[in-house]
């Protein structure tokens, strides 16, 4: 009973006697039952005799595993951050970065040679992808450069090219060239000698501090100066409701007119 | 408070002549006594004259209603009917649907209705025409726009919209602090 209470870890070391203690003067002879019940363990291991020499006197022997589990002294080691995006999503797809080799195998040289710059690596004139020699079978006159032939006269290139800038630009000129035709009218509505001077007459007339309102005026000259609209039968009261009503009723009958 | 410019006439009448049709006018010219309209803080009122005379000694920061609110104008400037003028769109409606007992809560909810829920509908409503709602008893719950027409709710199921819900009497509750009456 007493011994089958006692827990022995041999890993740590360690014996626990977890019973409740009933008397003080018990402690001492429980304690030392316990650790007899350790050392009793301890010398039942069998000899590590490689360690034992090694040592040189004594007995060593070699610890079982523990059983209880410690916690860790130290926190748990962060997962490495992955910082942007574009490294989740290379791992998420697997993408390793691959850094391209400065050096190529150089065929023609049958040497390493730098990929790009001064001494580079070149298609070697045996390889398939450079071809070095054409035979010079189409018509016309003997003694033309049958490479130059086959790149197309310059006029078929340009054709292949595409639009170039000035064809691009055509239509920016276009919008340009509208604008213009406007601002050539404008000027011209301007230009129509009286509306000219009515526009700069009022604006000349509205140009004092009262905005016009105790300038003098020449003889016979008119006020051109803009205001704003009248408000007259607008009024917040309905004091003329018949003259409201007869505007509101043709709002209406234009309305329906303009839905049947 | 001031009354509607002409443009803004037009957009209201616009807007009524698509519940009321041609009983538009029948809002002006009235026997009992004379209406008008007047737009305060964004919002068209319709009103009493002898009203309009009083409302004005209120001063605007003041006034928040008076008589019925028609509707308001919105940012952009188009015309939006309220459910607090749904008494003379009831009165004056051509488009009209009736709803089953059983749904008339539903659209009280704010709910669109289904064409499972409705009882009768005026004859030859169209798609997109504006409608007005009434319960079984005729007491009118709201209104709305047909999401297809007589014809086509004809071939339609049971769950299928029937009427897109614009405005019905429980926005008086849920829409309270919105409304142009508690509005200030």
């Amino acid at each position: 009973m007493e011994a089958s209470s006692i827990q022995v870890d041999l890993g740590h070391l360690k014996v626990i006697d977890n019973r409740a203690v009933e008397e003080q003067s018990d402690i001492d002879a429980r304690a030392s039952t316990a650790v007899q019940r350790l050392v009793d363990e301890l010398f039942q291991l069998p000899p590590d005799t490689a360690a034992t020499e090694q040592v040189g006197f004594g007995r060593v022997v070699r610890l079982p595993a523990p059983i209880e589990r410690l916690p860790r002294e130290k926190p748990l080691p962060k997962r490495e951050q992955l910082q942007t995006r574009w490294e989740r999503f290379a791992q998420a797809k697997g993408i390793q970065r691959h850094k391209r080799e400065r050096f190529v195998w150089d065929e023609t040289s049958q040497s390493w040679r730098p990929r790009h710059g001064g001494g580079k690596a070149r298609p070697s004139i045996h390889s398939k992808a450079t071809e070095w020699i054409i035979e010079d079978k189409e018509e016309g006159p003997p003694g033309r450069n049958p490479f130059r032939r086959r790149k197309g006269s310059p006029e078929s290139r340009k054709a292949a090219a595409g639009p170039t800038a000035s064809v691009k630009s055509t239509k920016a000129t276009a919008k340009r060239d509208r604008v213009r035709e406007a601002q050539q009218k404008l000027s011209e509505r301007m230009k129509s000698a009286k509306d000219a001077l009515d526009h700069q007459l009022s604006i000349a007339q509205r140009s004092t501090a009262s905005m016009g309102a105790y300038d003098r005026r020449i003889d016979g000259e008119r006020d051109h100066r803009q205001r704003g609209k009248s408000r007259a039968g607008e009024l917040n009261t309905p004091s003329q409701y018949a003259s409201e009503r007869k505007r509101a009723l043709q709002v209406a009958d234009a309305v329906l007119q303009g839905i049947s | 408070m001031r009354p509607l410019t002409e443009d803004q006439t037009r957009l209201v009448f616009e807007k009524l002549a698509r519940y009321m049709g041609k009983n538009i006018k029948l809002l002006l010219d009235r026997p009992d006594e004379e209406h008008c309209f007047r737009l305060h803080k964004n919002r068209v009122y319709y009103a009493p004259v002898r009203l309009i005379r009083q409302a004005t000694r209120v001063p605007k920061d003041d006034l928040i209603c008076f008589g019925v609110c028609v509707g308001k104008f919105t940012h952009s400037g188009k015309f939006r009917v309220e459910v607090t003028f749904l008494d003379y769109l009831g009165n004056y409606a051509l488009g009209k649907v009736w709803l089953k007992k059983s749904s008339e809560m539903s659209f009280l909810y704010g709910n669109h209705v289904v064409k499972g829920g409705v009882a009768r509908f005026t004859e030859g409503a169209v798609k997109n025409q504006a409608v007005v709602v009434y319960n079984e008893d005729d007491i009118p719950l709201g209104f709305g726009v047909m999401a297809r027409s007589v014809v086509e709710c004809g071939m339609a199921g049971p769950e299928d919209l029937v009427v897109l819900n614009q405005a019905d009497l429980g926005m008086y509750l849920r829409e309270e602090g919105t409304l142009s009456a508690a509005a200030s």
